[in-house]
């Protein structure tokens, strides 16, 4: 009886041989990645771009520092004014305080003022509480002004009687003249006879004037016209009317 | 060899690569060595600087203000004691900014026309006493110890220069309304410490630095203060008293609105007040206050249910005596009389009667709970405590009708608010409480009590044999009871009347005292409206001198002025509304 190898062989599973062969299949990448990389960035470089780092943040720090500086600065002349304003308004109350004291307030009260201050009398508050007071009030009030208006009116009417009879007075007169001027012939002869003297006496006057001009313009006359017209130049009046 | 170096760079595989940078590091070592030490030495150097100017700037950054600049322009105003206003916060107490001159004679190069320019801009200085101390060439201050602005520029323009005078800038305490609240605010010593009254009362919170930006506030009224004490200021001068107080208090909370004692003072003065006349006779001064206490007498009655008000006291005797002494009525009165007539007419033998009926014990036990004779516990420091006495039979027909012991016009006002309050005990307070933190007291006299009472004390002031007409103002329904009282071993007169308005419920009780007031013939009294005159008459030369006469006139003149501030209204007219 020969024994058959491949019998048992063949009994071994079969997949396990491919995943044995990878198993003891050697990375080396595998064990390199484990070892700690070498520092790409030398000590030197460290240390500077530390120091580096280090200066530039003292740098910024102290610009900071300025700026915060500035800002403190600019905070502490708000609270300054702030301050300020807290004295004046503390200032201007208490002199407010003292200026609007009662005592104060009631001194002027009595130099100023007519009268003291009264309180209320319960009379007083009656005829504000007292609906139908009020409304009497009212009517009275109401009844008052009606008197006070046909007063007035009365006044009024009497006016306007006194002034209608005027006009009319005057009407009459008017209308008597446009009758005289309108009718001549109806004048009482004593006005006719004035009126012909007043006539007379004008036409005498004009021819005297005509006939005598040089008479009538006299030196004294000329002499006041001339300072008129001098007078008026200077005034800057026009020397001829109208013009 | 030059496979070997590309080797070397090679460093795809570890364990030669290694080995071949130590032998090039090595081989290089020497040169290196050298000039590593050098940067290190100066790398150092810049380190440590760097360290110490760090922590410079850490330093400077943690403690930044003020040490390293300062605004010459910082005049930040802070008070070394707090402001104490009213309670509509108008500003009774406050500090300003003042200051303080001295002069140092070394630096006067001429002293006579120092001597001579001072007494022109300053004439109300002692020039005498100047030219003592220029003399003496030590350092003075002037004799003003605080000068204004104005007088600063005064100084200065006096052409001195800078070493010769010193001037410091100093705080004081100013009281804008001056006399007003004298007794209430009481006085500061020059180190701004209290002295008197609130003042010093409240020194720890006036003085303290977290609550120095928000006032104390009192609940007293400026205006109230203001009215009360004109009327007193009058009543005074025509009643020609030696003295005049008045207080008003809210009845359920204890809360003073206004307390005024005459004479007073200007707090800005600075004057010691060591006068008698000045105490405050509301809480310090301790009186034997008359027929105010024959409220009590009546309620006390009424609460051991001994009476109610109609009840009748028979055959009243003209007088009593007890231990020698002669009780008797001040004025003829009917010899029946009815509890509440007792109270209307203020019978002095009808009260003793009642106080019989009662008994000592409970009448001691009543007058106790309202607290007339402990040492009250008030928010000032001038407090009065009443004569102690032994009670008995003698001492209670006195007590009856208010003599033979004492209290303080305070301690009578708040037993006056708890009989008109329903009974509920109080607690008189000046500084303002939040509304929250007040509770109602103890009930010590029943509601029935009270109101009894308030009906009886109101027909007192509107019924025509009430002892006090005058305070009958129309529309403010004002209850009261008038005492006259003899001040001890003296023929002065102490006329109180203490009244509660408006009756119906009582919210404030109002207390007028008068301090030896006299008869006052030239005054004209003006009675109110009554059936017999609807439109009331003029009355002038009277001679009595009793409370009826003076202190209900001054009581009805206050409630006229105050009532609108108070705004109880008219409460006829808003009934009508």
């Amino acid at each position: 009886m020969s024994v058959d190898p491949k019998k048992w062989t063949n009994t071994l599973p079969i997949s396990n041989t491919l995943a044995n062969d990878e198993k003891y299949v050697l990375d080396g990448n595998r064990w390199v990645k484990t070892i700690p990389k070498k520092n790409l960035i030398s000590i030197r470089q460290k240390y500077s771009i530390i120091a580096i780092i280090f200066v530039l943040g003292l740098f910024s720090v102290s610009t900071i520092k300025n700026a915060t500086r500035e800002l403190q600065k600019e905070i502490s002349n708000l609270t300054t004014s702030v301050n300020k304003l807290k004295f004046n308004f503390h200032q201007s109350t208490v002199e407010h305080q003292f200026l609007t004291a009662p005592e104060k307030i009631s001194l002027l009260a009595k130099k100023h003022l007519e009268h003291d201050f009264f309180a209320y009398k319960n009379s007083q508050i009656d005829t504000f509480g007292n609906a139908k007071k009020i409304e009497l009030s009212k009517l009275k009030i109401e009844v008052d002004g009606q008197n006070s208006k046909t007063k007035a009116e009365k006044i009024k009417d009497n006016v306007k009687l006194k002034t209608v009879k005027i006009v009319k007075k005057k009407k009459e007169e008017l209308r008597k003249l446009q009758e005289l001027y309108s009718k001549p012939e109806k004048l009482p002869d004593v006005i006719k006879t004035g009126i012909a003297k007043k006539i007379e006496k004008t036409k005498q006057e004009i021819r005297s004037l005509y006939s005598n001009s040089d008479k009538s313009i006299n030196s004294s006359k000329i002499s006041k016209w001339a300072g008129i017209q001098i007078v008026k130049v200077f005034l800057g009046i026009p020397i001829v009317p109208g013009r | 060899m030059a496979e070997k170096n590309k080797n070397s760079r090679q460093k795809s595989f570890f364990f030669e690569d290694y080995i071949e940078s130590e032998i090039t590091d090595n081989n290089e070592s020497k040169t290196v060595k050298v000039s590593l030490s050098r940067i290190t030495f100066l790398f150092f150097i810049f380190f440590s600087l760097i360290i110490i100017f760090s922590f410079k700037i850490i330093y400077l950054s943690l403690f930044p203000e003020k040490k390293y600049y300062s605004f010459s322009n910082d005049s930040s105003f802070y008070k070394e004691r707090r402001d104490i206003v009213d309670r509509n916060k108008n500003i009774i107490a406050t500090n300003v900014n003042v200051y303080k001159a001295g002069i140092r004679p070394q630096f006067i190069v001429n002293k006579e026309k120092f001597l001579i320019n001072l007494r022109l801009k300053f004439p109300n200085l002692n020039s005498d006493i100047i030219k003592k101390k220029l003399k003496k060439g030590n350092f003075f201050y002037l004799e003003k110890k605080r000068i204004t602005e104005e007088e600063k520029d005064k100084l200065w323009s006096l052409g001195l220069n800078n070493k010769a005078i010193d001037i410091q800038e100093i705080q004081t305490r100013i009281y804008p309304h001056k006399y007003l609240f004298s007794h209430i605010l009481g006085q500061i010593d020059d180190d701004n410490n209290g002295i008197s009254g609130v003042e010093k009362f409240f020194d720890k919170s006036l003085l303290s630095s977290e609550l120095r930006n928000s006032p104390l506030i009192l609940t007293l009224d400026l205006n109230l203060q203001y009215l009360i004490r004109e009327e007193l200021i009058k009543a005074k001068e025509n009643f020609n008293s030696v003295g005049a107080a008045a207080l008003l208090m809210n009845v359920d909370s204890g809360e003073i609105l206004s307390l005024i004692s005459l004479p007073d003072y200007d707090l800005n003065q600075r004057t010691s007040i060591n006068s008698e006349a000045y105490l405050n006779k509301i809480t310090l001064g301790v009186y034997e206050l008359g027929s105010v206490f024959k409220t009590f007498t009546v309620a006390a009655a009424l609460e051991n249910k001994l009476i109610n008000s109609n009840t009748m006291f028979n055959n009243l005797e003209s007088s009593i005596t007890c231990d020698k002494h002669t009780i008797s009525e001040h004025d003829k009165l009917p010899k029946n009389l009815s509890v509440e007539q007792i109270l209307i007419r203020s019978s002095n033998i009808g009260a003793v009667r009642i106080a019989q009926q009662i008994g000592v014990k409970k009448y001691e036990n009543f007058l106790n709970s309202l607290e007339l004779f402990n040492t009250i516990n008030f928010d000032l420091e001038e407090i009065g405590t009443p004569i102690p006495f032994k009670w008995g039979k003698c001492k209670l027909a006195t007590a009856s009708y208010g003599h033979g012991i004492t209290t303080t016009p305070l301690q009578l006002a708040k037993a006056y608010a708890i009989l008109g309050n329903g009974g509920y005990k109080i607690k008189p307070f000046i500084l303002k409480k939040d509304k929250k933190l007040m509770q109602k007291g103890e009930k010590i006299v029943s509601k029935r009590t009270s109101d009894e009472i308030n009906l009886i004390l109101r027909k007192v002031v509107n019924e025509e044999e009430g002892t006090a007409n005058f305070a009958n103002i129309e529309g403010y329904e004002i209850a009261g009871k008038t005492g006259t009282a003899l001040k001890y071993n003296s023929e002065a007169k102490l006329n109180t009347f203490v009244s509660l308005f408006p009756a119906s419920k009582p919210k404030y009780v109002l207390l007028v005292m008068l301090d030896e007031p006299k008869s006052a013939p030239n005054y004209v009294y003006e009675f109110p409206p009554s059936e017999k005159f609807p439109k009331g008459y003029k009355h002038k030369g009277e001679k009595r001198n009793t409370s009826g006469w003076n202190t209900v006139v001054v009581a009805g003149k206050i409630i006229e002025k105050i009532g609108p501030i108070l705004a109880i209204n008219n409460l006829q007219a808003s009934n009508k509304f």
